[in-house]
Protein backbone atom coordinates (compact mmCIF):
# COMPACT_ATOMS: atom_id res chain seq x y z
CA UNK A 1 0.00 0.00 0.00
CA UNK A 2 1.30 3.41 -0.90
CA UNK A 3 1.89 5.59 2.08
CA UNK A 4 1.76 9.32 1.57
CA UNK A 5 2.55 10.17 5.15
CA UNK A 6 6.20 9.24 5.13
CA UNK A 7 7.40 12.61 4.02
CA UNK A 8 5.47 14.32 6.85
CA UNK A 9 6.61 12.15 9.71
CA UNK A 10 9.74 13.04 11.64
CA UNK A 11 11.40 15.32 14.13
CA UNK A 12 11.06 19.05 13.74
CA UNK A 13 13.63 21.74 14.40
CA UNK A 14 13.76 22.97 18.01
CA UNK A 15 11.14 25.55 18.85
CA UNK A 16 12.42 28.98 19.83
CA UNK A 17 13.28 29.02 23.53
CA UNK A 18 11.50 32.32 24.12
CA UNK A 19 8.17 30.71 23.16
CA UNK A 20 8.61 27.77 25.50
CA UNK A 21 9.45 29.93 28.50
CA UNK A 22 7.03 29.19 31.30
CA UNK A 23 5.21 31.71 33.43
CA UNK A 24 7.08 31.58 36.68
CA UNK A 25 5.42 32.52 39.88
CA UNK A 26 7.19 35.74 40.74
CA UNK A 27 6.56 35.47 44.45
CA UNK A 28 4.19 33.88 46.87
CA UNK A 29 2.58 37.26 47.55
CA UNK A 30 -0.78 38.16 46.10
CA UNK A 31 -1.44 41.18 43.86
CA UNK A 32 -1.53 43.61 46.72
CA UNK A 33 1.84 42.34 47.89
CA UNK A 34 0.62 42.02 51.46
CA UNK A 35 -0.79 38.53 51.72
CA UNK A 36 0.73 35.12 51.12
CA UNK A 37 -1.22 33.08 48.61
CA UNK A 38 -1.52 29.42 47.69
CA UNK A 39 1.36 28.40 45.44
CA UNK A 40 1.45 25.86 42.64
CA UNK A 41 3.56 23.58 44.83
CA UNK A 42 0.87 23.52 47.52
CA UNK A 43 -1.83 22.91 44.95
CA UNK A 44 -0.03 19.87 43.57
CA UNK A 45 0.72 18.41 46.97
CA UNK A 46 -2.97 18.83 47.75
CA UNK A 47 -3.99 17.07 44.51
CA UNK A 48 -1.75 14.13 45.34
CA UNK A 49 -3.08 13.84 48.88
CA UNK A 50 -6.66 13.98 47.58
CA UNK A 51 -5.94 11.21 45.08
CA UNK A 52 -4.55 9.12 47.96
CA UNK A 53 -7.63 9.90 50.03
CA UNK A 54 -9.98 8.93 47.19
CA UNK A 55 -8.12 5.65 46.71
CA UNK A 56 -8.33 4.89 50.43
CA UNK A 57 -12.02 5.67 50.62
CA UNK A 58 -12.74 3.61 47.52
CA UNK A 59 -10.99 0.63 49.05
CA UNK A 60 -11.98 0.86 52.70
CA UNK A 61 -14.92 3.26 52.85
CA UNK A 62 -15.22 5.80 55.67
CA UNK A 63 -13.25 4.70 58.71
CA UNK A 64 -13.81 6.14 62.20
CA UNK A 65 -10.86 7.98 63.65
CA UNK A 66 -8.59 5.31 65.10
CA UNK A 67 -6.71 7.60 67.41
CA UNK A 68 -9.90 9.06 68.78
CA UNK A 69 -9.42 12.19 70.77
CA UNK A 70 -9.46 11.41 74.44
CA UNK A 71 -11.15 13.56 77.00
CA UNK A 72 -7.80 14.82 78.26
CA UNK A 73 -6.95 16.26 74.88
CA UNK A 74 -10.24 18.05 74.65
CA UNK A 75 -9.32 21.21 76.40
CA UNK A 76 -10.52 24.77 76.19
CA UNK A 77 -7.54 25.81 74.08
CA UNK A 78 -8.24 23.14 71.44
CA UNK A 79 -6.03 20.61 69.65
CA UNK A 80 -3.42 20.95 66.92
CA UNK A 81 -4.38 19.58 63.50
CA UNK A 82 -1.42 18.82 61.22
CA UNK A 83 -1.86 17.73 57.57
CA UNK A 84 -1.47 14.07 58.55
CA UNK A 85 -4.09 14.39 61.28
CA UNK A 86 -6.38 16.18 58.83
CA UNK A 87 -6.00 13.28 56.39
CA UNK A 88 -6.97 10.89 59.14
CA UNK A 89 -10.04 12.95 59.99
CA UNK A 90 -11.08 13.21 56.35
CA UNK A 91 -10.94 9.45 55.99
CA UNK A 92 -13.71 9.34 58.55
CA UNK A 93 -16.16 11.61 56.71
CA UNK A 94 -19.42 9.87 55.94
CA UNK A 95 -21.79 12.81 55.97
CA UNK A 96 -22.61 13.89 52.47
CA UNK A 97 -22.27 17.64 52.76
CA UNK A 98 -21.75 20.11 49.96
CA UNK A 99 -18.16 21.09 49.27
CA UNK A 100 -17.73 24.78 48.47
CA UNK A 101 -14.55 25.69 46.63
CA UNK A 102 -14.73 29.32 47.66
CA UNK A 103 -14.49 28.34 51.31
CA UNK A 104 -11.32 26.46 50.49
CA UNK A 105 -9.75 29.57 48.97
CA UNK A 106 -10.89 31.90 51.74
CA UNK A 107 -9.86 29.69 54.63
CA UNK A 108 -6.51 28.94 52.99
CA UNK A 109 -5.69 32.64 52.76
CA UNK A 110 -6.65 33.08 56.41
CA UNK A 111 -4.53 30.13 57.54
CA UNK A 112 -1.52 31.06 55.40
CA UNK A 113 -1.47 34.59 56.72
CA UNK A 114 -1.62 33.52 60.34
CA UNK A 115 -5.07 34.91 60.99
CA UNK A 116 -6.74 31.66 62.03
CA UNK A 117 -8.37 31.97 65.44
CA UNK A 118 -10.38 29.04 66.85
CA UNK A 119 -13.62 30.52 68.15
CA UNK A 120 -16.27 29.11 70.40
CA UNK A 121 -18.97 28.50 67.79
CA UNK A 122 -17.15 26.84 64.89
CA UNK A 123 -15.91 23.70 66.52
CA UNK A 124 -14.81 20.49 64.86
CA UNK A 125 -17.61 18.04 65.48
CA UNK A 126 -17.40 14.28 65.87
CA UNK A 127 -20.37 12.01 66.31
CA UNK A 128 -20.78 9.29 68.88
CA UNK A 129 -18.99 6.67 66.76
CA UNK A 130 -15.94 8.79 65.94
CA UNK A 131 -16.83 10.02 62.47
CA UNK A 132 -16.15 13.62 61.49
CA UNK A 133 -19.39 15.56 61.14
CA UNK A 134 -18.24 19.09 60.38
CA UNK A 135 -15.15 21.14 59.49
CA UNK A 136 -14.40 19.39 56.21
CA UNK A 137 -13.23 22.63 54.58
CA UNK A 138 -10.87 23.35 57.45
CA UNK A 139 -9.25 19.93 57.10
CA UNK A 140 -8.89 20.37 53.35
CA UNK A 141 -7.26 23.77 53.93
CA UNK A 142 -4.72 22.32 56.36
CA UNK A 143 -3.73 19.76 53.72
CA UNK A 144 -3.65 22.40 50.99
CA UNK A 145 -1.51 24.88 52.89
CA UNK A 146 0.51 22.43 54.97
CA UNK A 147 0.10 24.74 57.97
CA UNK A 148 -1.10 23.18 61.25
CA UNK A 149 -3.96 24.96 62.98
CA UNK A 150 -5.60 24.83 66.38
CA UNK A 151 -9.23 23.80 66.46
CA UNK A 152 -11.75 23.30 69.19
CA UNK A 153 -13.43 19.94 69.31
CA UNK A 154 -16.89 18.71 70.24
CA UNK A 155 -17.24 14.98 70.78
CA UNK A 156 -20.14 12.57 70.93
CA UNK A 157 -22.75 14.58 69.05
CA UNK A 158 -25.85 12.89 67.74
CA UNK A 159 -26.79 12.84 64.08
CA UNK A 160 -29.64 15.27 64.75
CA UNK A 161 -27.31 17.79 66.34
CA UNK A 162 -24.87 17.67 63.45
CA UNK A 163 -27.67 17.85 60.93
CA UNK A 164 -28.80 21.25 62.20
CA UNK A 165 -25.78 22.66 60.33
CA UNK A 166 -27.60 21.94 57.08
CA UNK A 167 -30.73 23.84 58.04
CA UNK A 168 -30.16 26.69 55.55
CA UNK A 169 -28.49 24.67 52.81
CA UNK A 170 -30.16 23.49 49.63
CA UNK A 171 -30.35 19.73 49.43
CA UNK A 172 -29.52 17.78 46.35
CA UNK A 173 -31.96 15.28 44.97
CA UNK A 174 -29.11 12.77 44.80
CA UNK A 175 -28.64 13.16 48.53
CA UNK A 176 -32.28 12.51 49.16
CA UNK A 177 -32.42 9.47 46.92
CA UNK A 178 -29.30 8.00 48.46
CA UNK A 179 -31.17 7.72 51.70
CA UNK A 180 -29.84 10.79 53.44
CA UNK A 181 -32.13 11.80 56.27
CA UNK A 182 -32.40 15.46 57.01
CA UNK A 183 -33.51 16.85 60.32
CA UNK A 184 -33.84 20.36 58.94
CA UNK A 185 -37.39 21.29 57.89
CA UNK A 186 -36.36 23.12 54.72
CA UNK A 187 -34.39 20.18 53.38
CA UNK A 188 -37.32 17.90 54.05
CA UNK A 189 -39.41 19.87 51.60
CA UNK A 190 -37.02 18.94 48.87
CA UNK A 191 -37.17 15.31 49.83
CA UNK A 192 -40.91 15.46 49.89
CA UNK A 193 -40.88 16.84 46.36
CA UNK A 194 -38.56 14.16 45.05
CA UNK A 195 -40.52 11.46 46.79
CA UNK A 196 -43.76 12.75 45.36
CA UNK A 197 -42.20 12.84 41.93
CA UNK A 198 -41.16 9.24 42.18
CA UNK A 199 -44.33 8.19 43.89
CA UNK A 200 -46.45 9.61 41.10
CA UNK A 201 -44.36 7.72 38.59
CA UNK A 202 -45.29 4.47 40.23
CA UNK A 203 -44.91 2.87 43.61
CA UNK A 204 -43.50 5.17 46.28
CA UNK A 205 -39.80 4.86 46.96
CA UNK A 206 -39.33 3.86 50.54
CA UNK A 207 -36.61 6.28 51.52
CA UNK A 208 -37.04 5.78 55.25
CA UNK A 209 -36.49 2.07 54.77
CA UNK A 210 -32.92 2.45 53.50
CA UNK A 211 -30.42 0.74 55.79
CA UNK A 212 -28.06 3.55 56.55
CA UNK A 213 -28.92 7.18 57.03
CA UNK A 214 -25.75 8.22 55.23
CA UNK A 215 -24.73 8.47 51.63
CA UNK A 216 -25.28 5.29 49.73
CA UNK A 217 -22.77 4.76 46.96
CA UNK A 218 -24.14 2.85 44.01
CA UNK A 219 -21.42 0.59 42.70
CA UNK A 220 -23.20 -1.87 40.49
CA UNK A 221 -25.96 -1.80 37.98
CA UNK A 222 -28.00 -4.18 40.11
CA UNK A 223 -27.97 -1.81 43.07
CA UNK A 224 -29.24 0.95 40.85
CA UNK A 225 -31.97 -1.26 39.47
CA UNK A 226 -33.01 -2.23 42.97
CA UNK A 227 -33.23 1.42 43.91
CA UNK A 228 -34.98 2.90 40.91
CA UNK A 229 -37.06 0.26 39.18
CA UNK A 230 -39.54 -0.36 42.02
CA UNK A 231 -40.50 3.30 41.69
CA UNK A 232 -41.37 3.03 38.00
CA UNK A 233 -44.67 1.98 36.46
CA UNK A 234 -44.92 -1.29 34.59
CA UNK A 235 -44.15 -0.94 30.91
CA UNK A 236 -46.31 -3.72 29.59
CA UNK A 237 -46.98 -7.37 30.20
CA UNK A 238 -44.90 -8.37 27.18
CA UNK A 239 -41.81 -6.39 28.15
CA UNK A 240 -41.76 -6.06 31.92
CA UNK A 241 -37.99 -5.49 32.24
CA UNK A 242 -36.23 -2.22 31.67
CA UNK A 243 -33.16 -2.03 29.51
CA UNK A 244 -30.03 -0.33 30.83
CA UNK A 245 -30.49 2.62 28.54
CA UNK A 246 -34.04 3.09 29.74
CA UNK A 247 -33.06 3.13 33.38
CA UNK A 248 -30.40 5.72 32.69
CA UNK A 249 -32.89 7.71 30.64
CA UNK A 250 -35.22 7.77 33.63
CA UNK A 251 -32.42 9.03 35.82
CA UNK A 252 -31.61 11.73 33.30
CA UNK A 253 -35.23 12.77 33.04
CA UNK A 254 -35.81 13.21 36.71
CA UNK A 255 -32.52 15.05 36.99
CA UNK A 256 -30.63 12.72 39.31
CA UNK A 257 -27.77 11.94 36.97
CA UNK A 258 -25.82 14.52 35.04
CA UNK A 259 -23.61 13.88 32.05
CA UNK A 260 -20.39 13.72 34.07
CA UNK A 261 -21.75 11.15 36.48
CA UNK A 262 -23.16 9.22 33.58
CA UNK A 263 -19.78 8.90 31.90
CA UNK A 264 -18.31 7.68 35.20
CA UNK A 265 -21.08 5.12 35.54
CA UNK A 266 -20.97 3.71 32.06
CA UNK A 267 -18.11 1.27 32.71
CA UNK A 268 -19.91 -0.01 35.79
CA UNK A 269 -22.95 -0.83 33.70
CA UNK A 270 -20.90 -2.48 30.96
CA UNK A 271 -22.06 0.08 28.44
CA UNK A 272 -19.55 0.90 25.77
CA UNK A 273 -18.90 4.60 25.31
CA UNK A 274 -19.29 4.35 21.57
CA UNK A 275 -22.83 3.06 21.86
CA UNK A 276 -23.77 5.52 24.56
CA UNK A 277 -25.27 8.16 22.33
CA UNK A 278 -27.25 5.78 20.14
CA UNK A 279 -28.66 3.72 22.94
CA UNK A 280 -29.51 6.68 25.12
CA UNK A 281 -31.23 8.64 22.43
CA UNK A 282 -33.25 5.60 21.50
CA UNK A 283 -34.13 5.03 25.11
CA UNK A 284 -35.07 8.65 25.63
CA UNK A 285 -37.43 8.49 22.70
CA UNK A 286 -39.02 5.36 24.06
CA UNK A 287 -39.23 6.79 27.56
CA UNK A 288 -40.87 9.94 26.35
CA UNK A 289 -43.28 7.81 24.41
CA UNK A 290 -44.47 5.63 27.20
CA UNK A 291 -44.41 8.38 29.79
CA UNK A 292 -46.70 10.30 27.54
CA UNK A 293 -48.95 7.29 27.22
CA UNK A 294 -48.94 7.01 30.97
CA UNK A 295 -50.10 10.58 31.45
CA UNK A 296 -52.41 11.24 28.55
CA UNK A 297 -53.16 7.80 27.23
CA UNK A 298 -51.89 8.44 23.73
CA UNK A 299 -48.68 7.99 21.81
CA UNK A 300 -46.19 10.72 21.02
CA UNK A 301 -44.67 11.42 17.64
CA UNK A 302 -40.96 11.62 17.93
CA UNK A 303 -40.20 13.89 15.00
CA UNK A 304 -40.85 17.08 16.90
CA UNK A 305 -38.74 20.12 17.55
CA UNK A 306 -37.07 20.76 20.91
CA UNK A 307 -39.72 23.35 21.75
CA UNK A 308 -42.38 20.71 21.62
CA UNK A 309 -40.33 18.57 23.89
CA UNK A 310 -40.12 21.44 26.35
CA UNK A 311 -43.85 22.02 26.31
CA UNK A 312 -44.68 18.36 26.60
CA UNK A 313 -42.16 17.76 29.35
CA UNK A 314 -43.36 20.76 31.27
CA UNK A 315 -46.94 19.62 30.96
CA UNK A 316 -45.96 16.18 32.11
CA UNK A 317 -43.93 17.43 35.05
CA UNK A 318 -46.62 19.86 36.08
CA UNK A 319 -49.06 16.99 36.14
CA UNK A 320 -46.66 15.08 38.33
CA UNK A 321 -45.98 17.97 40.63
CA UNK A 322 -49.55 19.19 40.88
CA UNK A 323 -49.80 17.71 44.34
CA UNK A 324 -46.83 19.70 45.59
CA UNK A 325 -47.02 23.39 46.34
CA UNK A 326 -43.59 24.53 47.47
CA UNK A 327 -42.96 28.10 48.46
CA UNK A 328 -41.08 30.11 45.90
CA UNK A 329 -37.40 30.43 46.69
CA UNK A 330 -37.61 27.96 49.54
CA UNK A 331 -34.78 25.68 48.59
CA UNK A 332 -34.04 23.55 45.60
CA UNK A 333 -37.65 22.85 44.79
CA UNK A 334 -38.65 26.33 43.75
CA UNK A 335 -41.35 25.52 41.23
CA UNK A 336 -40.00 27.37 38.21
CA UNK A 337 -36.33 26.66 38.86
CA UNK A 338 -36.92 23.02 39.49
CA UNK A 339 -38.89 22.64 36.30
CA UNK A 340 -36.34 24.54 34.29
CA UNK A 341 -33.53 22.45 35.65
CA UNK A 342 -35.30 19.24 34.84
CA UNK A 343 -36.25 20.34 31.38
CA UNK A 344 -32.80 21.68 30.69
CA UNK A 345 -31.21 18.43 31.75
CA UNK A 346 -33.64 16.46 29.71
CA UNK A 347 -33.11 18.57 26.64
CA UNK A 348 -29.39 18.62 27.10
CA UNK A 349 -29.46 14.89 26.56
CA UNK A 350 -32.36 14.84 24.14
CA UNK A 351 -30.51 16.99 21.64
CA UNK A 352 -28.59 13.91 20.66
CA UNK A 353 -31.90 12.46 19.67
CA UNK A 354 -32.88 15.55 17.73
CA UNK A 355 -29.74 15.33 15.65
CA UNK A 356 -30.39 11.73 14.80
CA UNK A 357 -34.05 11.99 13.84
CA UNK A 358 -35.41 13.83 10.83
CA UNK A 359 -36.27 17.23 12.19
CA UNK A 360 -36.66 20.11 9.78
CA UNK A 361 -35.76 22.77 12.30
CA UNK A 362 -33.12 21.94 14.86
CA UNK A 363 -31.63 25.02 16.55
CA UNK A 364 -28.09 24.77 17.80
CA UNK A 365 -29.10 25.24 21.40
CA UNK A 366 -32.49 25.26 22.94
CA UNK A 367 -31.80 28.64 24.49
CA UNK A 368 -31.63 30.13 21.00
CA UNK A 369 -34.95 28.66 20.08
CA UNK A 370 -37.27 31.68 19.54
CA UNK A 371 -40.37 29.71 20.48
CA UNK A 372 -38.95 28.83 23.80
CA UNK A 373 -38.02 32.46 24.52
CA UNK A 374 -41.52 33.54 23.63
CA UNK A 375 -42.98 30.99 25.94
CA UNK A 376 -40.85 32.15 28.83
CA UNK A 377 -41.94 35.74 28.31
CA UNK A 378 -45.55 34.69 28.72
CA UNK B 1 -1.64 2.87 7.68
CA UNK B 2 -2.22 4.28 11.11
CA UNK B 3 -0.68 1.40 13.03
CA UNK B 4 2.49 1.40 10.98
CA UNK B 5 2.94 5.15 11.29
CA UNK B 6 2.14 4.92 14.96
CA UNK B 7 4.67 2.17 15.57
CA UNK B 8 7.33 4.11 13.69
CA UNK B 9 6.61 7.15 15.84
CA UNK B 10 6.74 5.00 18.97
CA UNK B 11 10.08 3.59 17.90
CA UNK B 12 11.49 7.09 17.43
CA UNK B 13 9.94 8.88 20.40
CA UNK B 14 9.98 6.17 23.06
CA UNK B 15 12.42 3.37 22.29
CA UNK B 16 15.16 5.25 20.44
CA UNK B 17 14.77 8.35 22.58
CA UNK B 18 15.18 6.35 25.79
CA UNK B 19 18.21 4.49 24.48
CA UNK B 20 19.83 7.64 23.20
CA UNK B 21 19.31 9.64 26.37
CA UNK B 22 19.93 6.99 29.00
CA UNK B 23 22.57 4.89 27.25
CA UNK B 24 20.64 1.78 28.32
CA UNK B 25 19.10 -0.75 25.97
CA UNK B 26 16.19 -1.52 28.27
CA UNK B 27 14.71 -0.08 31.42
CA UNK B 28 16.24 -1.32 34.71
CA UNK B 29 14.61 -4.38 36.28
CA UNK B 30 13.26 -2.54 39.30
CA UNK B 31 11.52 0.13 37.23
CA UNK B 32 8.31 0.36 35.22
CA UNK B 33 7.00 1.33 31.83
CA UNK B 34 3.73 3.25 32.35
CA UNK B 35 1.36 4.03 29.52
CA UNK B 36 -2.23 4.81 28.61
CA UNK B 37 -3.63 1.50 27.45
CA UNK B 38 -6.24 2.38 24.86
CA UNK B 39 -7.19 -0.52 22.64
CA UNK B 40 -4.11 -2.36 21.46
CA UNK B 41 -4.09 -3.13 17.76
CA UNK B 42 -4.99 -6.70 16.83
CA UNK B 43 -4.44 -9.16 14.05
CA UNK B 44 -7.41 -9.74 11.81
CA UNK B 45 -8.86 -12.58 13.83
CA UNK B 46 -8.96 -10.38 16.97
CA UNK B 47 -7.34 -13.11 19.02
CA UNK B 48 -3.71 -12.03 19.02
CA UNK B 49 -1.91 -8.71 19.30
CA UNK B 50 -0.54 -7.12 16.18
CA UNK B 51 3.27 -6.63 16.11
CA UNK B 52 2.47 -2.93 15.69
CA UNK B 53 0.65 -2.78 19.03
CA UNK B 54 2.41 -0.92 21.80
CA UNK B 55 2.73 -3.92 24.09
CA UNK B 56 4.19 -6.17 21.39
CA UNK B 57 6.49 -3.46 20.15
CA UNK B 58 8.12 -2.42 23.42
CA UNK B 59 8.52 -6.00 24.61
CA UNK B 60 9.88 -7.40 21.36
CA UNK B 61 12.28 -4.47 21.01
CA UNK B 62 13.65 -5.37 24.43
CA UNK B 63 12.80 -2.03 26.02
CA UNK B 64 10.64 -3.76 28.63
CA UNK B 65 12.40 -7.06 29.37
CA UNK B 66 10.00 -8.25 32.07
CA UNK B 67 6.52 -7.24 30.89
CA UNK B 68 4.78 -9.17 33.64
CA UNK B 69 6.35 -6.93 36.24
CA UNK B 70 7.28 -3.80 34.35
CA UNK B 71 4.49 -3.01 31.89
CA UNK B 72 1.72 -0.98 33.58
CA UNK B 73 -1.14 0.44 31.53
CA UNK B 74 -4.03 2.62 32.66
CA UNK B 75 -7.37 3.29 31.05
CA UNK B 76 -10.68 4.53 32.38
CA UNK B 77 -12.76 2.28 30.12
CA UNK B 78 -13.29 -1.15 31.62
CA UNK B 79 -14.12 -2.76 28.27
CA UNK B 80 -10.78 -1.88 26.75
CA UNK B 81 -8.97 -3.12 29.82
CA UNK B 82 -10.89 -6.40 29.66
CA UNK B 83 -10.03 -6.94 26.00
CA UNK B 84 -6.37 -6.12 26.53
CA UNK B 85 -6.24 -8.39 29.55
CA UNK B 86 -7.61 -11.25 27.52
CA UNK B 87 -4.95 -11.07 24.83
CA UNK B 88 -2.01 -10.05 27.05
CA UNK B 89 -2.75 -11.46 30.49
CA UNK B 90 0.79 -11.19 31.77
CA UNK B 91 0.94 -7.38 31.83
CA UNK B 92 -0.70 -5.12 34.41
CA UNK B 93 -3.86 -3.45 33.07
CA UNK B 94 -5.55 -1.05 35.47
CA UNK B 95 -8.96 0.53 35.02
CA UNK B 96 -8.16 3.85 36.62
CA UNK B 97 -7.25 7.44 35.86
CA UNK B 98 -3.51 7.54 35.22
CA UNK B 99 -2.80 10.33 37.72
CA UNK B 100 -4.94 8.85 40.49
CA UNK B 101 -3.54 5.39 39.78
CA UNK B 102 0.07 6.52 39.92
CA UNK B 103 -0.52 8.39 43.17
CA UNK B 104 -2.19 5.33 44.67
CA UNK B 105 0.58 2.98 43.59
CA UNK B 106 3.19 5.42 44.89
CA UNK B 107 1.42 5.60 48.25
CA UNK B 108 1.46 1.79 48.34
CA UNK B 109 5.15 1.84 47.31
CA UNK B 110 4.47 -0.35 44.29
CA UNK B 111 5.69 1.80 41.43
CA UNK B 112 8.91 3.34 40.20
CA UNK B 113 8.45 4.38 36.57
CA UNK B 114 11.34 4.89 34.17
CA UNK B 115 9.20 5.84 31.18
CA UNK B 116 5.73 7.36 31.21
CA UNK B 117 4.07 7.49 27.81
CA UNK B 118 1.12 9.88 28.01
CA UNK B 119 -0.40 8.93 24.68
CA UNK B 120 -3.40 11.24 24.95
CA UNK B 121 -6.18 11.74 22.44
CA UNK B 122 -6.46 15.41 23.29
CA UNK B 123 -5.56 18.68 21.71
CA UNK B 124 -2.64 20.51 23.35
CA UNK B 125 -4.90 23.06 25.05
CA UNK B 126 -6.28 20.36 27.35
CA UNK B 127 -3.61 17.70 27.07
CA UNK B 128 -0.85 19.96 28.37
CA UNK B 129 -2.81 20.54 31.59
CA UNK B 130 -2.86 16.82 32.37
CA UNK B 131 0.71 16.36 31.16
CA UNK B 132 2.06 19.17 33.38
CA UNK B 133 0.21 17.79 36.37
CA UNK B 134 1.73 14.38 35.74
CA UNK B 135 5.21 15.83 35.30
CA UNK B 136 5.06 17.63 38.64
CA UNK B 137 4.10 14.38 40.34
CA UNK B 138 6.64 12.29 38.43
CA UNK B 139 9.55 14.41 39.65
CA UNK B 140 9.67 12.02 42.61
CA UNK B 141 11.16 9.33 40.35
CA UNK B 142 14.59 9.98 38.85
CA UNK B 143 15.88 9.51 36.20
CA UNK B 144 12.68 9.40 34.20
CA UNK B 145 11.48 10.10 30.68
CA UNK B 146 8.03 11.53 29.97
CA UNK B 147 6.62 11.31 26.47
CA UNK B 148 3.54 13.41 25.74
CA UNK B 149 1.49 12.83 22.63
CA UNK B 150 -1.22 15.22 21.42
CA UNK B 151 -3.59 15.56 18.51
CA UNK B 152 -2.70 18.66 16.51
CA UNK B 153 -5.15 18.29 13.65
CA UNK B 154 -8.41 16.43 13.33
CA UNK B 155 -11.94 16.89 12.13
CA UNK B 156 -13.46 20.27 13.10
CA UNK B 157 -10.03 21.77 13.81
CA UNK B 158 -9.66 24.32 11.01
CA UNK B 159 -5.90 24.16 10.59
CA UNK B 160 -3.08 22.09 12.08
CA UNK B 161 -1.68 23.48 15.30
CA UNK B 162 1.97 24.41 15.03
CA UNK B 163 4.81 23.18 17.21
CA UNK B 164 5.04 26.65 18.74
CA UNK B 165 1.39 26.40 19.75
CA UNK B 166 2.10 23.23 21.75
CA UNK B 167 4.88 24.91 23.71
CA UNK B 168 2.79 28.04 24.16
CA UNK B 169 0.08 25.86 25.73
CA UNK B 170 2.67 24.44 28.08
CA UNK B 171 4.21 27.81 28.88
CA UNK B 172 1.00 29.40 30.05
CA UNK B 173 0.53 26.77 32.77
CA UNK B 174 1.96 27.47 36.23
CA UNK B 175 2.27 23.71 36.73
CA UNK B 176 4.69 23.52 33.80
CA UNK B 177 6.81 26.22 35.42
CA UNK B 178 6.88 24.19 38.61
CA UNK B 179 7.85 21.08 36.65
CA UNK B 180 10.78 22.90 35.03
CA UNK B 181 11.89 24.23 38.40
CA UNK B 182 11.95 20.64 39.59
CA UNK B 183 14.44 19.80 36.87
CA UNK B 184 12.48 18.67 33.82
CA UNK B 185 14.08 19.51 30.50
CA UNK B 186 13.30 19.15 26.81
CA UNK B 187 15.10 19.78 23.55
CA UNK B 188 11.94 21.54 22.27
CA UNK B 189 11.74 19.28 19.24
CA UNK B 190 8.44 17.81 18.12
CA UNK B 191 7.85 14.54 16.28
CA UNK B 192 4.86 14.94 13.95
CA UNK B 193 3.12 12.15 12.07
CA UNK B 194 -0.17 11.58 10.32
CA UNK B 195 -2.69 8.91 11.10
CA UNK B 196 -5.86 8.07 9.23
CA UNK B 197 -8.03 10.63 10.96
CA UNK B 198 -5.69 12.95 12.80
CA UNK B 199 -2.23 14.43 12.88
CA UNK B 200 -0.31 13.77 16.06
CA UNK B 201 2.65 15.45 17.71
CA UNK B 202 4.96 14.06 20.35
CA UNK B 203 7.24 15.88 22.78
CA UNK B 204 9.85 14.19 24.98
CA UNK B 205 10.81 15.44 28.45
CA UNK B 206 13.63 14.29 30.67
CA UNK B 207 14.40 14.51 34.32
CA UNK B 208 18.03 13.97 35.40
CA UNK B 209 19.21 13.34 31.89
CA UNK B 210 22.35 11.23 31.86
Amino acid sequence: MKNNNDKNAGWSEPVDASIAEPQNEASCKDRTGRFVRVTEEMRHNYLERMAELAAFRKQHGPQPVARFISAEKKSKSGIVVTPDVAMEYLRSVRYNRLFIKKNLQDYSMIILNGQWIPNHTDSTKFDTEGYLGDANHRMHCVILTGVPIIVRVDLGLSHAEIETLNSRKAARSAQALSGYQFEAPLANETIHGVKTLLATLGQPLDIEGVDTPYKRIINTYKELIDLIVPALPKKSNEMPNYSKGEVIAVLLMIGIVNRKTLVEWLPKFNLHLRYKTCELSESLSRMLGWLDKYVEGRAVEMDRSPTDYVIRCKAFLKAILSGVKPKNGANGLDDQNFMDTLVYKLLHEAQIDVQLSDVDRAPTTWRNDPNYVRERKK
Amino acid sequence: MLTREKSRARQATVIDAYRQHSGLRSIPHNRHYVTLAGLQSFEDDREALSPHSEYAQVTSAGLVPLPKRQYVAFDTQAELIAVNKRVAPTATWLCEDIYAGLVRLHAEKKINPAIVFYDSMRLPQLGTVEASKLMVFLSKFRPIMFVANFIVHRQFVPSPLSNEEIFRSFARLPAYGLALRRGWSTDRRVYRYKGDHATMATVVFWLDRQ
